[in-house]
């Protein structure tokens, strides 16, 4: 059963580094906002090459 | 900082979906063929190419790694870069990630039918492969993380973060379960032996589905869905929690494969609970994607896109419903070894895999050739087959897999198995077999119309190759504070901790693998290495692909043991590198089979199946007598399992072709005796050897004690 | 209010921009029609940078553009105001955050997220949805923050510069702290359970050495951060403690925590156990839940909003007969500043107009406005109805009257320390008791063997570790806190409920509070006149907006007459119409011109009206006590000693007097300076816990020197000023039910004391014999914490029924 340990201890380290993700994530305010991200990526990007042209 | 046009790749989303779709048809394809097989054996075409055991893991192969795995490249190099406002990292690393993977996955297509296979499921493939596999998911993560590293949009939508934990997981369940052995260039052996192999493999195979096949496409639900609803997903907040969740329970449920086996009770029970507890994550993710559609139904009647999302999250829902019932011991006691479990698996793919891939497709292909869909109503008639190939093929083996369940287990009122032979619960269910196949075959037509209609979609647009999109360019302002490093560096106390804790794990994780080989005593002294002939025997049987049909793990069940024999321990299979334990029984359990009939009996059944067994749906072997084994890789057999623990004498490796040729030349005159000329090197020999050995270490170990 | 009648309006014409419907007289160049100039300047904007998707997208009404008077920003451009607004500036860019309360739909977020395509000096605009609040990134040079403001608005997104913003980057940090300790000890707690898995299921332990030592391995590595990171709060805390010589709960539990740790690394290195460490992680986990929930409740409710934020940030100055903007801390004595319509006077001053009206509604709870004349002092607070008005400022804002009370000593809550809430007063009495008890069991075995005595300490002091103890009182505040939020009483924390459970006096005020700003009751006794002359003076009051027209239109059931020649109001006096040709006017005695015989000396509001020339009598509006007041007075004289302060004069006394018992002390006109010093006397008296509800800015100071003083606020948003708890106007009649709720929340305390005292008593009796096994210890643990939690959540939602509460 000695695999069970190698086993355990790979999914102890990859479930701590998404602890750690998790903690950074909060940290750096990923979701400070809840809700509004979920509209915005509803929204297509403008495309219009001239226009970008005049704001640049 | 200010607004610069910038331009999405959609030349690599092109060229994923392209090779999705042409792979997906020929995976399913493959597929029907061997639905075909288990009703017609004739399918096979009377080729060993073209023979179940071989090209059952190229379909599994084929629609996992091949249709799904360029849809998840498709979706994810689509979607990540419109989330990240960034076009991916480097062209360089997207180019070498599509040709790499497609010469992957060609080469699987010639290994598999050759059969070069570890057997391993989902991870047959041989070594050199593996390592282009590692080599291509790392070339992925990379182009991945580094837009993400320079993305233009702050907050990392939900899907990004299914896609990172995606990459992470399956790139370390690749790494530990492909730990092997070579002896050549397309042969080797599982570091692993036995029980520890199973574990491996099921903790592998069950992360497989979950990270392969389930987050992956929860990012694409969450990205795809609400943009082809035009409204927000229904919480973002529950998306969230949804997601870590089930990151951090999905790890633990492996074990479930392997309930009633010889894994130790407490992991089984630890596999129970897990598997339990994500229903919860899971049925929060689809609900979530259902009610994103509420207020819009009208508009799901109409469109063929979104129609198809909810049956592919409703397969979610239904798979992962019954995920967790499986992995209570009393549902699991019927259900394993049975075709139910591919009715679940089924249930994930066409319905969840299939459907939202389909989905994503009409979505992206008009918009990057900048064109409308050639045909809704074709695709509305996609939707209606796909649906209803997936009806026929599931509801029916739901049918074959509980009924053959419930007759296996079915015992007369004095105490006798009411059907002790196993081909009459095969029988019943062939019926269900062909329903199986006519709706495997509706659903492949239902995907070659799509094609059709995607490649004339293609041909009246013009491919948008460099989409221009107006975004905010980021700047990194001073503001932003100090790098992780500084900031703990700055707390000595908690840095010190933190690397101390870094430091104690790594060195768990790297000193462990040191105690494996050591332990690996067998616990069950009457337990033996296989001798040089039995080994090749026991490679035949793995390149045929016989773990396909045929388990060796007789369960703990009366009924069990009365068919096949005394239990399954798991001392028996400490020199199984790999362990074939199997996970469907098309044909009965061979664990106990060596004693039970002659050696002529196997010769003709290999030759004629229906000789020996009148009604069988098992192909014939006729090249098996005419094919012979490479002695001259015994050494390096022998010198390989030596290494693995197995505890072949010093100096084995030089007397063990003599050993051979005198367990061959037994075979060889048994045979004779019943008239049968064949080869002593010949393949079907070995497994002859191979066969009439199973099981029979632990019967001498019993009679010896009597 | 110019008059429309319904028929004219096209059914099917609606406004391009709005959606509201209008007549189709405004017209644009492509002749799509508009209700009024504003949308069509924003329709112009959006179409000239091609963002004409937003009316696609957009579900629900669009904003309309509000009236822009220009020069009213002109104090955006003092700098001293721009460093209070403007959250990041360097020599390249700024960063601001506003809030946008016309945020509404998906189409706005659209909209706004695309600021950069009407300015290019815009970088970058994001938007919060939830917190209507848009934080916008400007290269520099270019677009000024008053010129950005101006864009906004020309938009029809008005920013709402009065609301500062609470600095998001300060608050946050505590809470995500919070959130990561949280983290961690749930991860910890959870893989450290799934590690103990062979230990829960086999009795014998483990036959594979390996598998255990790494199980045990890494599940001290998995305490260590626990121990280390998450449940440094208890230790700091009972440090803190020490050092005061307070025995405080976080002594126990740090003590416990330590042990249990040690305990555990001792097994575990022995080989005798596997320790306690599931249950130290879960231990130090729902603790953490426990504060987490509780400061999520708080968060939920804004409390510590500075009164300032009511006031303009900006004013008007006048010097030399030119017009500026300043910042109004730039405010000196003597500066002649101009007060427009709506806003808020920002320093006492005096008026340099004739007259003027002035609502002090949100200082006094007074709904109409009051009249001043030239030369007399107006308070800050005030806001000016009608006419801009001059007036000199006479002291510094800092030392206006409002700022006076509030700064007032007594509003530093400094007695907070004279309450020990329930888990103090007990925690000083088992604190002792369980080391005392351990160090007695250790006496004891120390003599028979010194093994067994330090096993049998370490044994008293966790099974006693007071988890239940602790749990009990945040679960039990915290969702009693909840549930008085959804009865609207907004509670600041959870000390305020346990001083709420243990209220000994009620003061109340009157005005505001017993009584509703919002309705009256209309009293028609003192008018004569048949329905038609009902029906035109309904007709000239639905044309009003003012609160008292409103009301009487609403009193009046006949119908509306829809011819109307001539509508003019006077604020704040009266309306003269003409209806049908017959001409109407009702209003005040001064606006109708009334001798002193004609004028009533009944109390309350009056209006009078005349129709035609001929004085029909008069309106008068009573003082409405609220529904269900005295039902709930009568409650709550039975279990309380009950006071009111009034402000008004006594004219209600003989009402009032019965509803709050013969007995009850009852002041009129009282000063917010003598409502304050009668409570310090009662105080001073030894009443004990005096609750004080009241509203207002006049109560403040009462409210604070109560031990509670709740605010009753009729609107969301209305000033309230720092109480602990705010609550909603028409719940005050509830207001018996929720304090009968805080005695039940202390009940549930005491309930689940008793189960942890059970637990703790077995536990204890186990331990001190010598004979706690692991499985006793391991079983007990959590089930005691387990139990206080349900338990906690379960009684206070009983309670809550039972009280007939939401």
């Amino acid at each position: 059963m000695q695999i069970i340990v190698v086993l355990i201890c790979v999914s102890v380290v990859v479930a701590s580094l998404f602890l750690w993700a998790f903690i950074w994530s909060v940290k750096s305010g990923q979701y400070d906002d809840d809700y509004t991200p979920s509209v915005r990526m509803l929204f297509e990007d403008q495309q219009s090459e001239n226009e970008s042209t005049k704001t640049k | 900082m200010g607004q610069i046009t910038i331009h999405y790749d959609n030349k690599i989303v092109r060229n994923f979906a392209w090779a999705s779709v042409i792979w997906g048809i020929v995976g399913m394809l493959v597929g029907v063929l061997i639905a075909l097989q288990l009703f017609w054996p004739e399918a096979n075409l009377n080729n060993q190419y073209t023979s179940f055991g071989r090209i059952r893991p190229l379909h599994t192969n084929a629609v996992i790694f091949a249709f799904v795995g360029n849809a998840i490249f498709m979706g994810v190099y689509y979607s990540l870069q419109r989330l990240l406002k960034a076009r991916m990292w480097s062209d360089t690393l997207s180019q070498i990630n599509f040709w790499g993977w497609q010469l992957i996955i060609v080469a699987a297509a010639l290994t598999l039918p050759l059969g070069i296979t570890t057997s391993k499921e989902y991870a047959e493939l041989e070594w050199p492969i593996d390592i282009a596999i590692a080599l291509m998911w790392v070339v992925f993560g990379v182009n991945m993380i580094m837009t993400i590293i320079n993305r233009r949009e702050k907050h990392m939508y939900v899907a990004i973060w299914f896609y990172l934990a995606t990459f992470i997981t399956v790139a370390v369940l690749h790494i530990v379960n492909s730990f092997e052995l070579p002896i050549g260039f397309l042969k080797s052996y599982s570091y692993y032996a036995g029980v520890q192999d199973a574990l491996v493999q099921w903790w592998y195979g069950h992360n497989a589905v979950a990270f392969f096949l389930t987050t992956p496409y929860l990012g694409l639900m969450y990205y795809f869905m609400p943009k082809a609803a035009n409204r927000p997903v229904y919480s973002y907040r529950l998306s969230i929690i949804h997601f870590w969740s089930l990151i951090f329970i999905y790890i633990w449920a492996g074990p479930h494969h392997l309930l009633y086996s010889s894994l130790p009770d407490w992991a089984q029970s630890l596999g129970v609970v897990f598997s339990i507890m994500l229903i919860a994550p899971s049925w929060g993710g689809m609900i979530n994607g259902l009610l994103t559609l509420r207020g819009v139904w009208d508009k799901v009647r109409e469109d063929p896109i979104l129609k198809m999302m909810v049956v592919a999250v409703t397969g979610y829902g239904m798979a992962t419903f019954e995920g967790p019932m499986h992995s209570l011991k009393t549902v699991n006691a019927l259900s394993h070894f049975t075709d139910w479990i591919p009715a679940h698996v089924h249930v994930g793919t066409l319905g969840w895999n299939g459907m939202l891939t389909f989905a994503i497709m009409y979505f992206i292909i008009p918009r990057i050739f900048n064109t409308k869909l050639y045909s809704t109503k074709l695709a509305n008639l996609h939707f209606w087959m796909s649906t209803i190939g997936m009806i026929f093929w599931v509801v029916a083996m739901y049918w074959a897999g509980i009924a053959q369940g419930l007759m296996w287990k079915q015992f007369t009122p004095e105490g006798n198995l009411q059907y002790p032979n196993f081909l009459e619960t095969v029988i019943n269910i062939i019926p269900m077999y062909m329903i199986r196949a006519l709706g495997g075959t509706i659903y492949l037509v239902g995907a070659i119309i799509m094609a059709y209609n995607l490649f004339k979609t293609a041909a009246q647009g013009k491919l948008v190759a460099n989409e221009p999109a107006v975004v905010t360019e980021l700047e990194h302002s001073n503001e932003a504070g100090h790098s992780w490093h500084r900031k703990l560096e700055s707390r000595p106390l908690a840095f010190t901790l933190w690397v101390t804790i870094a430091i104690l794990i790594g060195g768990v994780v790297e000193f462990m693998p040191a105690f494996l080989i050591k332990s690996n005593v067998p616990t069950i002294a009457s337990v033996k290495p296989y001798t040089p002939l039995e080994l090749h025997g026991r490679d035949v049987y793995i390149k045929e692909g016989c773990v396909s049909c045929h388990s060796q793990m007789v369960r703990p069940f009366r009924s069990e043991t009365e068919r096949y024999g005394e239990y399954s321990k798991s001392g028996e299979f400490v020199y199984d590198h790999p362990f074939l334990w199997g996970s469907k029984r098309t044909g009965p359990d061979l664990h106990r089979l060596g004693g039970k009939y002659p050696d002529s009996w196997h010769y003709n059944h290999m030759v004629e199946p229906t000789s020996m067994s009148p009604g069988s749906i098992m192909p014939k072997y006729p090249w098996l007598g005419e094919q012979d084994i490479d002695v001259s890789l015994t050494p390096k057999m022998i010198n390989a399992m030596r290494t693995l623990g197995v505890p072949y004498e010093k100096g084995y490796e030089d007397k063990a072709n003599a050993d051979l040729e005198k367990q061959a030349a037994t075979v060889v005159a048994n045979l004779k005796k019943d008239g049968i000329t064949v080869g002593d090197k010949s393949e079907m020999v070995a497994l002859i050897a191979y066969l009439q050995r199973l099981g029979t270490d632990i019967k001498q170990n019993t009679t010896a004690s009597k | 209010m110019k008059y429309s009648p319904a028929d004219t309006i096209n059914e099917r014409l609606k406004c391009t921009h709005c959606g509201d419907a209008c007549d189709g007289s405004i017209r644009n160049a492509e002749q799509q029609v508009f209700c009024c100039q504003g949308c069509v300047s924003v329709y112009q904007l959006l179409s000239d940078n091609n963002m004409c998707d937003f009316y696609r997208m957009q579900e629900g009404k669009t904003t309309k553009p509000g009236e822009i008077d220009a020069a009213r920003f002109e104090h955006l451009n003092d700098t001293e105001l721009q460093r209070q607004l403007i959250d990041y500036e360097d020599e390249k860019q700024y960063r601001v955050s506003l809030r946008l309360p016309q945020i509404h739909c998906t189409a706005c977020v659209y909209l706004l997220e695309q600021l950069y395509r009407f300015n290019n000096h815009i970088a970058e605009s994001k938007i919060d949805f939830v917190r209507k609040e848009i934080s916008i990134t400007v290269r520099k040079p270019g677009l000024s923050l008053r010129e950005l403001v101006l864009l906004l608005h020309e938009l029809g997104y008005g920013p709402d510069l009065n609301h500062k913003l609470g600095n998001r980057r300060e608050i946050d940090p505590e809470k995500k702290k919070l959130l990561r300790k949280l983290a961690v000890a749930g991860f910890a707690f959870g893989n450290v359970m799934l590690l103990s898995f062979p230990e829960y299921l086999s009795t014998n332990g483990l036959n594979e050495p390996l598998v255990q030592s790494t199980i045990h391995v890494l599940n001290i590595l998995l305490s260590i951060p626990v121990l280390a990171y998450s449940g440094t709060h208890y230790f700091k805390s009972a440090w803190e403690g020490l050092k005061k010589g307070i025995l405080n709960i976080d002594i126990p539990i740090a003590l416990g925590m330590v042990v249990l740790f040690a305990r555990s690394l001792f097994e575990i290195i022995s080989q005798s156990g596997a320790g306690y460490l599931d249950s130290l992680t879960g231990l130090v986990f729902f603790l953490l839940l426990g504060r987490f929930f509780q400061q999520k409740t708080y968060d939920e409710l804004s409390f510590e909003r500075d009164f300032r934020s009511f006031f303009p940030l900006g004013i008007t100055r006048i010097t030399h007969d030119k017009e500026e903007e300043i910042s109004i801390d730039k405010l000196l004595p003597g500066d002649e500043i101009l007060v427009r319509n709506e806003e808020v006077i920002p320093a006492d001053a005096i008026l340099n107009a004739d007259k003027c009206l002035v609502d002090y509604s949100f200082v006094t709870g007074e709904s109409e406005p009051q009249e001043r004349f030239r030369g007399d002092v107006l308070y800050a607070g005030g806001k000016i109805i009608g006419m801009a008005v001059r007036m000199e400022v006479i002291k510094k804002v800092a030392q206006g009257y409002l700022t006076k009370l509030w700064n007032h000593e007594s509003f530093s809550k400094k007695h907070d320390d004279r309450f020990k809430t329930i888990t103090d007063r007990i925690a000083r009495y088992f604190t002792p008791a369980v080391i005392g008890l351990s160090i007695a069991g250790f006496a004891y075995w120390y003599g028979q063997s010194p093994e067994m005595a330090f096993q049998v300490f370490a044994a008293v002091l966790i099974i006693a570790c007071p988890c239940a103890l602790a749990l009990s009182a945040p679960f039990t505040f915290g969702n009693a806190i909840r549930i008085l939020g959804r009865n609207k009483l907004f509670v600041k924390n959870s000390v305020v409920v346990d001083k709420l459970s243990q209220i000994d006096e009620l003061i109340f005020d009157k005005t505001g509070t017993l009584t509703s700003s919002e309705q009256n009751d209309i009293d028609f006794s003192g008018i004569q006149w048949n329905f038609r002359q009902q029906q035109l003076v309904k007709t000239a009051c639905r044309n009003s907006t003012h609160p008292l027209s409103r009301q009487l239109a609403q009193a009046l059931d006949a119908e509306v007459c829809e011819n109307i020649q001539l509508f003019d109001e006077v604020r704040g006096k009266g309306i003269a119409a003409i209806i049908d040709h017959q001409r109407v006017k009702l209003g005040s005695a001064d606006f109708l011109e009334l001798s002193d015989d004609e004028r009533s000396s009944m109390p309350g509001s009056l209006v009078y009206v005349r129709v035609n020339g001929e004085l029909l009598g008069y309106v008068r509006y009573k003082n409405a006590y609220r529904t269900g007041m005295d039902e709930s007075l009568g409650e709550l004289r039975n279990k309380y000693a009950m006071h009111l302060l009034s402000g008004d004069g006594d004219q209600e006394a003989p009402v009032l007097q019965p509803l709050f018992g013969e007995d009850a002390e009852m002041r009129f006109r009282q000063s917010p300076a003598d409502k304050l010093q009668y409570i310090e006397k009662r105080q001073q008296a030894g009443a004990g816990l005096v609750m004080m509800v009241g509203d207002g800015l006049n109560d403040a100071g009462a409210l604070q020197q109560a031990a509670v003083g709740v605010a009753v606020s009729e609107r969301d948003g209305q000033f309230t000023p720092a109480s602990d708890a705010i609550l909603a106007g028409d719940q005050v009649p509830n207001l018996h039910r929720m304090l009968a709720f805080a005695r039940d929340s202390r009940r549930v305390i005491f309930t689940n004391l008793g189960f942890s005292l059970t637990y703790n008593v077995v536990g204890l009796s186990f331990a001190l014999s010598g004979q706690l096994t692991p499985v006793v210890s391991a079983i007990l643990m959590p089930v005691s914490s387990i139990t206080v939690v349900l338990s906690a959540t379960l009684l206070t939602n009983y309670y809550a029924k039972r009280n007939g509460l939401k």
